[in-house]
């Protein structure tokens, strides 16, 4: 009986099996005891056989690194496929050339626009691919229910199912607040989660500032994990509770580069509970990165005076050994996956070679290995049905008079950080019985249409911060429901585009004169492209572009913030295909505020 | 051995987390308060104020002030409070005795949980994986987690031979160890099965590689820095044995003066007896401590060594080995790191042994 096939593949430096690439001098940037220094790695089969293996030992394939660092495939502990805008694998052929070789992917947008099934779909997603993918799953689907209507409302069925996959590492996002507010359906998905030995990932966004009651209950539940760590002040209460902290650093949100770094290498906090992170990123931005990606962020920790081993663990070694999997990724050391980037230079990305299982898959920056083709349910690639259709009665906000002016409460967008907006109070005026937006001092209409076949929800606000002088756009992307979110000045505009997004099934639309000028199809979900990146890139350019030019839009980026501003968990206003909420109460609020002046009609 | 469950002990209950996040919001009061502990934080690696709530057997809040109120509490003002240590790789039977009196022994020193190995299992192949007993004290619950065992005999190297071959024992190939089936990383590829002594006699590093490769993932019975270095090198965790203090001291003052990173490095001293063992020093993991703070390590990293690197190390860090909400409450009173044994000790959120004044609490209408 010959020993196990893990075993044998292992087993290099048993003389009798030759090395299927062996790499020749590199110098091995050794996570684990935390040192750098010249060697040979012998890997066989997709793992890593020796890391000190015998001067005679043979390989069929051998790679001279002399002068080349060897280090770790970089890891990203939470990231939202879908915000990218790609699918699995196109993310794969952008992000894995820049060293990027393990994402551990939240799901939730997926499940509220295409149910388990997509999940299951997304997973699949990466087979095939250089990229490992490993999720976890949402632990809600609605975020509140009762407020919004989303493709699927999550059980506790759904979850056991999800958590027995090998590939599930656990529940992503759980929220502080429905923790603190004692919500035992909550609690129960995340002790089934226990239950199964998996994590429970948080969001600690919505944690109560400088409250350490409140971290503390976080904690006591089992929360393992932060990815809102935003300043140095969040820093101590969550270490001492042993929280991990993945920390961000894109557009809007660049906490490292604004004070956690500083505090990191000023007070010396010890590195292992420190992870960098994605969370949310536009393909756009990755290639405005340079292209860049975690390897940017690994970059920044260096420049920013963390030790280049403790940064080059932050993106590796630290987020495999929270999710278990340090006996299999996360360091160059045998029998893990041989997941190895070599570099001239430890700062200096994109990789000279990526290798991912073994394999060598990326050179200078560019994928070499095949992606396959998406391939989606059918149902995942048709989510958008309007119950019933939409008319443009739907779109109409009556007021309580026929003429005069009443006080609307209006959502104000900060191009910035879109999710932060605010509340201000605008008087608009009412014709024949119907408010009218006004353009004129930016005040525009924002709708909400549900879009899963189930409801035909449609709710009507208005908004300021887009700038739009004329047409309308709209999206099928709005986090975490993901509902049609469209904004114009006029309701004939805004149904054309709401329609043109049905008729693309998803993505972004923008019209004018009721003319579709520009749109990204994003047909997966409504949510992700099927298309190369770079195409995807070319038609956001060329949509933002047109917005700019053409509709007089005044935000550099009006998508970010069209899809984001309706969030229901970040201050002070939120919208849902139900309405309007004020993020503090939680509650539904009236748009109509008050009536400010009544118009007398004219006497005959 | 009997399985026991206590009330509010069972972490698969909601009503369970409900409770401790009623506790530590103080909508309810803690079973005990230990109120004014300076805290040795093995993850924030400092030693901070702190009163420790405690229900459900389960640390609940580590805040200083506005704690919540508490049916006992129990003064802790100078006292050090340490997670209560783990012992990586008990040898049952060297220790001598039942289990019971094995878990007394180790109380006594400060060791609340212990992931042990019984050398009879490993004439059996495999014994049982992970099942967690209560010893049967009927007093409290300690926790025992008993390691899958196998022969892991690699081949003395040839010295004739330019390249040593390494040999894998069959019975270790036939041990069906989780890892060994695992064929693609899943999470649950914990690391387990990889406590074999007979590690100690590998002295190359090919040879330590091969033994990574084929998922060793922690090595005991380790006393030099060299030793430590090569497994540390091979994505091991160390875990260092204690044949004599100055052994011990060199080798933790080579291990830090080379840079080495001490977090995959912790204690598990091979051989103890029943009782005091040499000077009247009755906790070998305590003892190994001081000696690392007597090595320059700091302390909370010392403590770290004996505590949370173990319950890490097994896939545990949730549940064991640290002073943080949601933790069993095993935690140790100490006046100081020098004096290596401790004046109360706290298993599963109980008192088993104190000196100190416990008082009632105010309770609740």
């Amino acid at each position: 009986m010959g020993l196990p096939k893990d075993l044998q593949r292992g087993s290099v430096t048993d003389a009798s099996q030759p090395a299927t690439l062996l790499l020749r001098n590199c110098s091995l940037v050794n996570v684990y005891s935390g040192e750098i220094y010249q060697t040979d790695v012998a890997i066989a089969g997709d793992r890593i056989a020796s890391i000190a293996p015998p001067p005679d030992v043979e390989a069929v394939a051998t790679l001279d690194c002399h002068g080349l660092y060897a280090v770790p495939g970089f890891v990203d502990p939470h990231m939202h496929v879908d915000t990218t805008m790609l699918w699995p694998g196109e993310l794969a052929r952008l992000i894995v050339p820049l060293g990027t070789t393990t994402v551990f992917v939240d799901t939730t947008n997926i499940i509220t626009t295409g149910g388990v099934e997509a999940v299951r779909a997304l997973l699949d997603a990466f087979r095939g691919l250089p990229l490992r993918g490993f999720i976890s799953a949402p632990s809600y689907s609605p975020f509140e229910p009762g407020r919004e209507t989303v493709a699927h409302e999550l059980t506790l069925e759904d979850l056991e199912l999800m958590l027995a996959w090998p590939e599930c590492i656990g529940i992503g996002e759980t929220v502080s607040s429905k923790i603190l507010d004692e919500d035992m359906s909550y609690l129960a998905r995340i002790q089934l989660c226990h239950s199964r030995g998996k994590r429970v990932s948080g969001h600690g966004g919505d944690l109560p500032v400088g409250d350490e009651a409140a971290i503390d209950a976080y904690a006591a539940v089992g929360i393992s994990d932060d990815h809102c760590v935003m300043a140095p002040q969040d820093v101590d209460a969550r270490l001492r509770r042993g929280l991990a902290m993945f920390t961000v650093e894109t557009s809007g949100r660049n906490y490292l580069t604004t004070g956690l770094l500083e505090h990191i290498v000023a007070e010396g906090v010890p590195r292992r509970q420190l992870h960098l992170c994605i969370d949310n990123i536009a393909v756009t931005e990755i290639v405005d990165h340079g292209p860049g990606y975690l390897d940017r962020l690994v970059g920044l920790a260096m420049r920013g005076g963390i030790d280049p081993v403790d940064a080059i663990r932050m993106a590796s070694l630290n987020t495999a050994a929270h999710f278990g999997m340090a006996g299999s990724i996360g360091s160059i050391t045998p029998g893990r996956m041989a997941d190895i980037l070599l570099l001239k230079d430890l700062a200096e990305f994109p990789p000279e070679l990526v290798i991912v299982g073994g394999e060598v898959v990326a050179r200078s920056g560019e994928l070499v290995v095949e992606i396959p083709a998406p391939d989606f349910p059918a149902s995942y690639r048709h989510s958008i049905q309007l119950k019933d259709g939409i008319e443009l009665d739907a779109l109409a906000m009556a007021a309580p008079i026929k003429a005069g002016k009443v006080n609307v409460r209006v959502i104000s967008v900060e191009e910035d950080d879109p999710a932060f907006n605010s509340c201000r109070i605008s008087p608009l005026q009412v014709v024949d019985g119907v408010v009218r937006p006004d353009p004129a001092v930016d005040v525009l209409k924002i709708c909400v249409v549900e879009r899963y076949g189930r409801t035909g929800n449609v709710a009507v606000g208005f908004v300021q911060g887009f700038g739009l002088q004329s047409g309308a756009m709209a999206t099928s992307v709005s986090v975490p429901s993901n509902n049609i979110v469209a904004v114009g000045t006029r309701d004939e505009d805004i149904l054309s585009a709401i329609r043109a997004l049905e008729s693309i099934q998803g993505g972004y639309v923008v019209v004018h004169e009721q003319a579709v000028l520009a749109e990204v199809t994003l047909p997966i979900g409504g949510v992700m492209a099927d298309k190369p990146y770079e195409q995807v890139v070319e038609m956001i350019r060329r949509a933002e572009a047109v917005v700019i030019n053409t509709l007089g839009g005044k935000l550099r980026h009006p998508f970010g913030p069209l899809t984001h501003t309706v969030l229901c968990t970040l201050p002070e206003l939120g919208m849902t295909d139900r309405g309007l909420v004020d993020v503090a109460s939680g509650e539904f609020v009236p748009v109509i505020v008050e009536v400010a002046a009544i118009d007398q009609p004219p006497r005959s | 051995m009997t399985k026991t469950s206590r009330q509010g002990d069972d972490p698969h209950s909601a009503a369970a987390l409900r409770q401790m996040v009623r506790v530590a919001l103080g909508r309810a009061p803690a079973d005990l308060l230990m109120a004014g502990c300076q805290l040795v934080n093995t993850y924030a690696e400092e030693i901070h104020d702190a009163d420790i709530a405690i229900a459900g057997g389960r640390i609940v809040s580590v805040r200083h002030g506005s704690s919540p109120e508490a049916h006992t509490i129990l003064d802790c003002r100078g006292l050090l409070a340490l997670p209560g240590l783990i012992h990586p790789c008990l040898i049952t039977d060297s220790a001598g005795g039942d289990l019971g009196s094995v878990a007394r022994f180790l109380i006594s020193g400060g060791i609340t949980a212990a992931f042990g190995l019984s050398s009879s299992g490993a004439e059996q192949g495999v014994t049982t994986t992970f099942l967690e007993t209560a010893a049967p004290t009927n007093e409290f619950l300690w926790s025992y987690y008993s390691l899958a065992t196998a022969n892991l005999t690699l081949q003395a190297p040839n010295p004739e031979g330019p390249s040593p071959p390494i040999r894998v024992d069959q019975d270790w190939a036939n041990s069906k160890l989780p890892w060994v089936r695992s064929a693609a990383p899943t999470h649950n590829e914990r690391y387990l099965a990889t406590m074999a002594a007979d590690l100690s006699r590998v002295s190359q590093p090919s040879q330590v590689s091969a033994c990574a490769a084929m998922g060793v993932r922690g090595a005991v019975g380790v006393t030099t820095a060299e030793e430590a270095k090569m497994r540390l090198r091979a994505g091991m965790s160390v875990f260092l044995d204690h044949v004599g203090d100055d052994l011990l001291h060199s080798t933790l003052r080579q291990l830090m003066g080379a840079g080495l990173d001490s977090y995959h490095i912790g204690f598990g001293p091979l051989m103890m007896a029943l009782g005091p063992a040499r000077d009247g020093i009755t906790s070998p993991l305590l003892d190994m401590v001081r000696i690392a703070v007597d090595a320059g390590i700091q302390p909370a990293r010392a403590v770290q060594m004996a505590s949370t690197t173990a319950a890490r190390f097994y896939g545990f860090d949730r549940k064991l080995g640290s002073i943080a909400p949601g933790r069993r409450a095993d935690i140790l009173l100490l006046e100081s790191l020098e004096v290596p044994l401790p004046k109360t000790v706290i298993v599963g959120g109980r008192i088993v042994r104190t000196d100190r004044q416990v008082s009632g609490g105010p309770r609740p209408e």
